[in-house]
C-alpha cells in the first residue's frame, strides 16, 4: 500500500509539502534585489504606510525585545530598532539568506544595525527559547510558509506573557466591484511590471496567485486562537486589501 | 480604496520628517537630545483628543501613537499653547496657570521642551543635501542680503525713533517749568474764586 504524498499550494499550482519552501526560496532570490522598489511601485508606495500602521500599533518602547519574521530587506526592522533602542534588540530572521544580506546592508546604511541580529530561520522550527520575546511580527511573510499553523504555534511559544504578535497580510478584498478591478490589476497589470522592472514576470504572478490562496480574515483569526494564541482580532486596510491580525499571549 | 486608518500614520511620518530634519541640520547638532535618548515622552492635545509618544533615539525623535506602558513623562496641554511651552518664562507662567500639566518627570519633560525650543536648523545644509550646492549657495546668499536688510531696517528705525524722541522730549517742560505752572494755575483758581464770589456779591446787592 503507497502511502498518498502530501501536497501544499505554490500559488494556484500544487507540489510536494517539501518542496514549497525550495519554491519560494527562488522567487525571493529572484526579486531580492529588486523587492523594495517593486513594493513601491506595485502598491503606489501605500505598503509604508501599512508597515508605519503595524508597527505605531505594535507600540514598542525602548529596552524591548522584538522578533521580525521572514523581515526580508528590513522595512519594519528598521522602524522597530530605532523605537527599542538603546537598550533593547529586534531580531531579523528569514528563511532567505540573499533577502538577509540585502536587509542588512540597508539597515547598516540607515545605522540601525548595531541594535539588530540577523538569523536564517525557518518560521516553522524557530530557533529561539520559549518567552523570549515581547512582540513577534511578520508582514507580508505568512502566506510564503508552508505550514502555517506550525508558525503560528512558534510565534505563540516564543512571546513572552502578555506579549503580542501582529500579522500584516493581504487578504480578502471586500465588496465586487473592488475585487473585480484588484484582480484585473493582479493577473493583467502585475506581472507585467514584474517583467519590466524586476525582468520576472512569473514571481509576480506567483505573488498574486499567493494572496488568493492565503487563509481570509476569520480563517486567520481562527487559526491564531487554535494555534495558543488567548486573543485576536483583525483590522482591514484599504477594503481588506491588507489586514493587520494582532494575536495576544497571557 | 483610500482608508482613514493611515491618515494617522501619514501625518506622523510627515510630523517625523519635520522635526528629524530640524534636528538632523540643527547647527549644534542637538546636542541637548543626547542625555535623553531611551526616554519617553508623552504629549496629549486636550483640544484635539489626540496623544503622541515621543522616542528619544540616537539619531532623532521616532512618533508613536500607541506605546505599551506609561511614558517616563506626559504633558497636557492645548494645541495652541503648544509653540509657547518651548520658552521657559512662558510655560513657568502657563504652569502657573494650570494650562498646561506635567506627570511623571517633570524635569526630563521640561528638558526636552527646552531642547526643541533651541533647535535651529540650518537650512543651507538642508539644501545642499538635498538640491545640490548651487542652489543653497544662491538660498543662502539670499538669506544673507535678507538678514542684512532687516538689520539695517532694524538700525534705520531706532535711529530714527531716537531722534523723534529727543525732539518729542525737547517739547516737554522741565520738572521746575511743570511746577511753576502748576503754581500759576492754582493761584489763577483761587483768584478766580475770589472774583466769582464778589460778582455773585455785586448782583445780589443790585437786586436789593
Amino acid at each position: 500500500m503507497c502511502a498518498e504524498k502530501k501536497t501544499v499550494d505554490f500559488g494556484f499550482k500544487e507540489v510536494p509539502w517539501e518542496e514549497k519552501v525550495k519554491h519560494v526560496k527562488s522567487v525571493f532570490d529572484a526579486v531580492a534585489d529588486k523587492y523594495d522598489l517593486m513594493n513601491d511601485v506595485m502598491s503606489f508606495g501605500i505598503h509604508r504606510l501599512w508597515k508605519r500602521f503595524t508597527v505605531e500599533t505594535a507600540g514598542v518602547r525602548p529596552g524591548m525585545r522584538v522578533l521580525d519574521l521572514a523581515g526580508g530587506t528590513g522595512d519594519l526592522t528598521k522602524a522597530l530598532a530605532r523605537r527599542v533602542a538603546p537598550t533593547g534588540e529586534v531580531v531579523l530572521a528569514d528563511i532567505n539568506e540573499n533577502m538577509v544580506n540585502v536587509g542588512r546592508r540597508r539597515l547598516v546604511d540607515a545605522g540601525v544595525a548595531q541594535w539588530v541580529d540577523f538569523t536564517i530561520a525557518n518560521a516553522e522550527q524557530l530557533p529561539f527559547e520559549d518567552d523570549s520575546f515581547d512582540r513577534v511580527t511578520i508582514a507580508f511573510g505568512l502566506r510564503n510558509v508552508t505550514d502555517k499553523a506550525a508558525a503560528l504555534r512558534e510565534m505563540a511559544r516564543v512571546l513572552k506573557p502578555g506579549g503580542q504578535a501582529l500579522i500584516l497580510e493581504f487578504s480578502q478584498v471586500e465588496g465586487d466591484l473592488l475585487r473585480k478591478a484588484y484582480d484585473f490589476y493582479s493577473f493583467h497589470i502585475l506581472p507585467h511590471m514584474g517583467k519590466a522592472i524586476a525582468n520576472d514576470e512569473d514571481s509576480y504572478r506567483y505573488l498574486a496567485e499567493s494572496i488568493r490562496r492565503h487563509p481570509d480574515q476569520e480563517t486567520l483569526k481562527a487559526m491564531m486562537l487554535e494555534a495558543g494564541f488567548d486573543r485576536a482580532e483583525y483590522t482591514n486596510l484599504n477594503q481588506g486589501i491588507v489586514a493587520l491580525h494582532r494575536g495576544w499571549v497571557f | 480604496m483610500l482608508d482613514a486608518k493611515l491618515i494617522p500614520p501619514a501625518v506622523d511620518t510627515a510630523l517625523e520628517t519635520l522635526l528629524n530634519s530640524a534636528i538632523r541640520y540643527d547647527e549644534k547638532g542637538a546636542p541637548c537630545l543626547k542625555h535623553l535618548v531611551g526616554k519617553t515622552v508623552g504629549i496629549t492635545f486636550s483640544d484635539l483628543n489626540l496623544t503622541f509618544y515621543l522616542i528619544i533615539e540616537p539619531d532623532g525623535i521616532a512618533i508613536n501613537r500607541t506605546l505599551e506602558g506609561e511614558p517616563d513623562a506626559h504633558i497636557t496641554t492645548r494645541s495652541l499653547l503648544w509653540p509657547l511651552l518651548k520658552q521657559a518664562t512662558t510655560r513657568a507662567q502657563l504652569h502657573q496657570q494650570r494650562r498646561v500639566r506635567f506627570d511623571g518627570e517633570q524635569a526630563l519633560a521640561e528638558r526636552l521642551l527646552d531642547c526643541l525650543g533651541q533647535l535651529h536648523a540650518d537650512t543651507g545644509a538642508f539644501i545642499e543635501h538635498w538640491l545640490g550646492t548651487l542652489p543653497a549657495s544662491l538660498f543662502t546668499q539670499v538669506e544673507q542680503q535678507a538678514q542684512r536688510l532687516l538689520q539695517n531696517l532694524r538700525e534705520s528705525g531706532r535711529l530714527s525713533l531716537r531722534e523723534y524722541l529727543q525732539f518729542e522730549a525737547a517739547m516737554v517742560p522741565s520738572r521746575e517749568e511743570y511746577e511753576v505752572f502748576a503754581r500759576q494755575v492754582a493761584e489763577t483758581a483761587a483768584e478766580v474764586e475770589c472774583l466769582s464770589a464778589r460778582i455773585q456779591r455785586l448782583e445780589a446787592m443790585q437786586h436789593a
